[in-house]
C-alpha cells in the first residue's frame, strides 16, 4: 500500500478556511510541515478538499507532565503513551482549494467543509503536481494572518518541486518567485524571506 | 455555591495549628519508638520476639500487630538487581453503583488491567472489561432489599482478583518473574454481615490465589500511603512487661499511640529498600492460612519508593507466603516495583496507574450509559423516568448556561 492510499487521521474540527486533524502518534511519522493533504469522502458525491498542513500540536496531561519529570521512564511505558493513551496530535490545514465538478482542482476556498470524520491523506506525487501546477493558491495563504504565511508556501513548493523531473524545478521554482513577487510586491520584506527560503541550496 | 468559606477561615486556623502541635508530639514518639526498636534490633532477639507474640496471641489479648517472619526488625534489605525480563500485570477496578431514583436499577463493575512485558520494549497490553448486572438475584438480599455498597465493593475485589488470575493464567509461559500487582492489601477486609455471600466470596478469592499459586506468579498487594501501625504495635508489646500483657493493656499502643508504622519507616529505609518481613496477626489472616493453607498467609514489608535524594515515600507491600518463602523472588519483586514507581513523579507504580485509568467510570460515560439504557427501554416499551427526586437534582446540579436572545 503507497504511503497516500492510507489515511495519516481524520477531520477533528472544520471551516471552509481550513480543517484540524486528529490522530495518533503512530500516524506523524509521514505528514510534514508544508504538505499537500486531501480529505476525501467516502460514498458521498462531496469532492475532495485539498490543504497546506500549516501546523502539529501534540498536548500534554498530568499523566504525560508526570512522566516528563521522572527521570527512570521505560521504553515499555513510552510505547504504552504512544500506542494506548489518546495522546492528541492536532495537526491543522489550510484550505487552498477542492475538487470541482468538472474533475479538477479549483484554487478557491471549497463550497462545503469536510465533515468530523472525514479520513484525511496525504497527496500522492500525481496529485501534488495538479494542486501546485498553477499558483493561485498563493492568494489564499498570503491572505491568511492565522499561518506562518512565507514559511509554509516554501514548505510547500520545495515538497512540489521534488515531484517534478530534475531538469523542471528550477523553472518551477523561479515560476513561483515571479508569482509571489507579483503578489507581495508592496512587502519586499516577505518576499525577500521566502525567495532564500526557496534559493537552491 | 453554597459552602461559605469565610466562616471556615477560623476553623481552618485552629485545625493547623492543632496539627502542628500534633506533629512536635509525633516527633518524641518517633524517637521513643526508634528506642525499643534498636533495644531489640539484634538477630539474637528474633526468636525471643516471636515468643511474646505467641505468648500474647496464648493469652487472647486482642493483639492485632506484626509478628517479625524471621529477619532481624530494625534490618534493612536493598534490591535485587533490576531483571532484565520480566511480566507485570496489574489490575484495578471501579464501579457505578445502583441508583433507586434511576430509570433503571442495576450495577456496573469495570477491571482494568495491563501486561507489561519488562525489558522488551513493546507497548504493554491493554484490557478493559466491564459488567453490567440487573437481573433480581445479583440487585436483592435474601429479604428483598436492595443491596448494599459494601457488597458492590467486595464482588469488585473479588472480581479484581479473578481478573488478575485469568491474565496471570494466559501469560504463564511468558518472561519470569512474574509479578501480579493488586491495587490494596490482599487480605480481604471482614466480610461482615452486611454482605449476603461473603462465604462464597472469599472462596473465590481464595481460588483465584491459588491459580496463581500454581504457576508460582508473585502475587504483591500494593498499599500507598498506609495508615496501619502493626510494628508499632509490635513495639508496645516489647515495651509492655509480659505479665501485664492483656486486652486492655493491648487496646492501645501505650506511650506511642498515634504513631504510625511509615514514620519509623521514613527514618529507617533509604530509597529501594525494604524491611523485614512481617506477619499481619489479624483474624483474616488466621482465617487465610485456615482456608487457603500455609502457602496463603500473608506477609508484608515497608518500602521506600521514593526516588534518590528525595524525602522517603513509604508504600505497604503485602505477599502471600509462597512469595515470602523465596527471597529471591522478594527481592526481585522489590526492585521491579520500585521500577516502576520511578516511572511517574508520584512514585507510584506505573502500571496501576494505567489499570485505574483503565477501570474508572467517568461522569460523563456513566451518563451516556444511563442514555443508552434508556434507549434500550424505550424501544422495549418500557417506562424510562427518573424518579423526581433525581430529575431534580439533575437540574440543580448540572453546569449553569447564558440565557441569550438573538
Amino acid at each position: 500500500m503507497a504511503a497516500w492510499d492510507e489515511p495519516i487521521g481524520y477531520v477533528l474540527r472544520a471551516s471552509t478556511a481550513g480543517f484540524s486533524i486528529g490522530a495518533s502518534v503512530h500516524q506523524i511519522d509521514r505528514p510534514a510541515f508544508g504538505s499537500v493533504v486531501k480529505t476525501q469522502p467516502r460514498g458521498s458525491d462531496r469532492g475532495a478538499v485539498y490543504g497546506l498542513l500549516y501546523d502539529m500540536h501534540i498536548d500534554d496531561d498530568p499523566m504525560v507532565r508526570q512522566l516528563v519529570l521522572a527521570d527512570a521512564v521505560s521504553e515499555e511505558t513510552i510505547r504504552d503513551q504512544h500506542h494506548h493513551r489518546i495522546v492528541p496530535v492536532e495537526m491543522s490545514v489550510l484550505s487552498i482549494g477542492y475538487r470541482d465538478f468538472d474533475e479538477r482542482v479549483r484554487h478557491a476556498l471549497p463550497p462545503r467543509p469536510p465533515l468530523s470524520l472525514d479520513a484525511v491523506f496525504l497527496c500522492s506525487p500525481e496529485e501534488i503536481k495538479e494542486a501546485t501546477e498553477r499558483f493561485d493558491y498563493f492568494r489564499l495563504v498570503f491572505a491568511n494572518s492565522q499561518v506562518p504565511s512565507e514559511q509554509l508556501l516554501a514548505a510547500n513548493l520545495l515538497i512540489a518541486q521534488a515531484t517534478l523531473p530534475e531538469d523542471e524545478r528550477y523553472a518551477y521554482l523561479v515560476r513561483a518567485g515571479r508569482e509571489a513577487a507579483r503578489l507581495l510586491n508592496g512587502d519586499m520584506l516577505r518576499l525577500d524571506g521566502l525567495l532564500r527560503l526557496i534559493y537552491p541550496s | 455555591m453554597t459552602l461559605e468559606f469565610h466562616k471556615l477561615t477560623t476553623q481552618i486556623d485552629q485545625m493547623g495549628q492543632s496539627l502542628a502541635n500534633q506533629k512536635e508530639d509525633l516527633d518524641s514518639k518517633i524517637a521513643i519508638a526508634l528506642q525499643i526498636m534498636e533495644a531489640h534490633a539484634d538477630p539474637a532477639f528474633l526468636p525471643h520476639i516471636q515468643e511474646r507474640v505467641q505468648d500474647a496471641v496464648d493469652k487472647d489479648a486482642g493483639y492485632r500487630g506484626a509478628r517479625p517472619l524471621d529477619e532481624p526488625i530494625m534490618q534493612v534489605y536493598p534490591p535485587a538487581n533490576l531483571p532484565e525480563s520480566a511480566t507485570i500485570i496489574a489490575t484495578d477496578g471501579s464501579q457505578i453503583l445502583p441508583t433507586t431514583h434511576g430509570a433503571v436499577l442495576y450495577y456496573l463493575l469495570n477491571i482494568g488491567s495491563i501486561i507489561v512485558r519488562h525489558g522488551s520494549g513493546e507497548p504493554p497490553t491493554i484490557i478493559s472489561q466491564p459488567y453490567l448486572f440487573y437481573e433480581k438475584e445479583y440487585l436483592m438480599t435474601g429479604d428483598r432489599g436492595l443491596i448494599n455498597n459494601a457488597t458492590i465493593s467486595a464482588r469488585r475485589t473479588i472480581a479484581e482478583m479473578q481478573a488478575i488470575a485469568e491474565h496471570g493464567w494466559h501469560q504463564r509461559g511468558e518472561a519470569r518473574p512474574l509479578i501480579m500487582l493488586y491495587d490494596g492489601p490482599l487480605l480481604l477486609f471482614p466480610l461482615n454481615n452486611e454482605i449476603p455471600d461473603r462465604g462464597d466470596l472469599q472462596a473465590i478469592y481464595l481460588d483465584a490465589m491459588t491459580r496463581l499459586l500454581e504457576i508460582k506468579a508473585n502475587l504483591a498487594g500494593y498499599v500507598d500511603r498506609p495508615r496501619s501501625t502493626f510494628v508499632v504495635a509490635l513495639l508496645h508489646l516489647l515495651d509492655t512487661p509480659l505479665e501485664e500483657v492483656s486486652r486492655s493493656r493491648l487496646s492501645t499502643s501505650g506511650r506511642i499511640e498515634g504513631l504510625q508504622d511509615i514514620k519509623l519507616c521514613e527514618r529507617i529505609l533509604n530509597p529501594s529498600e525494604r524491611t523485614a518481613l512481617f506477619i499481619q496477626m489479624s483474624p483474616q489472616n488466621k482465617d487465610f492460612r485456615k482456608q487457603g493453607g500455609d502457602t496463603h498467609e500473608i506477609v508484608f514489608f515497608y518500602l521506600n519508593v521514593a526516588g534518590p535524594d528525595e524525602p522517603a515515600k513509604i508504600a505497604r507491600v503485602e505477599l502471600p507466603m509462597w512469595v515470602a518463602n523465596d527471597r529471591r523472588q522478594v527481592a526481585e519483586t522489590q526492585a521491579l516495583i520500585y521500577n516502576q514507581c520511578q516511572q511517574l513523579m508520584t512514585r507510584y507504580p506505573y502500571s496501576l496507574t494505567r489499570a485505574d485509568e483503565l477501570a474508572v467510570v467517568k461522569t460523563e460515560e456513566s451518563r451516556q450509559l444511563n442514555l443508552l439504557i434508556q434507549v434500550a427501554m424505550t424501544r422495549y416499551g418500557l417506562d424510562t423516568q427518573e424518579s423526581a427526586k433525581q430529575s431534580g437534582k439533575n437540574a440543580a446540579r448540572s453546569a449553569k448556561t447564558r440565557f441569550k436572545v438573538g
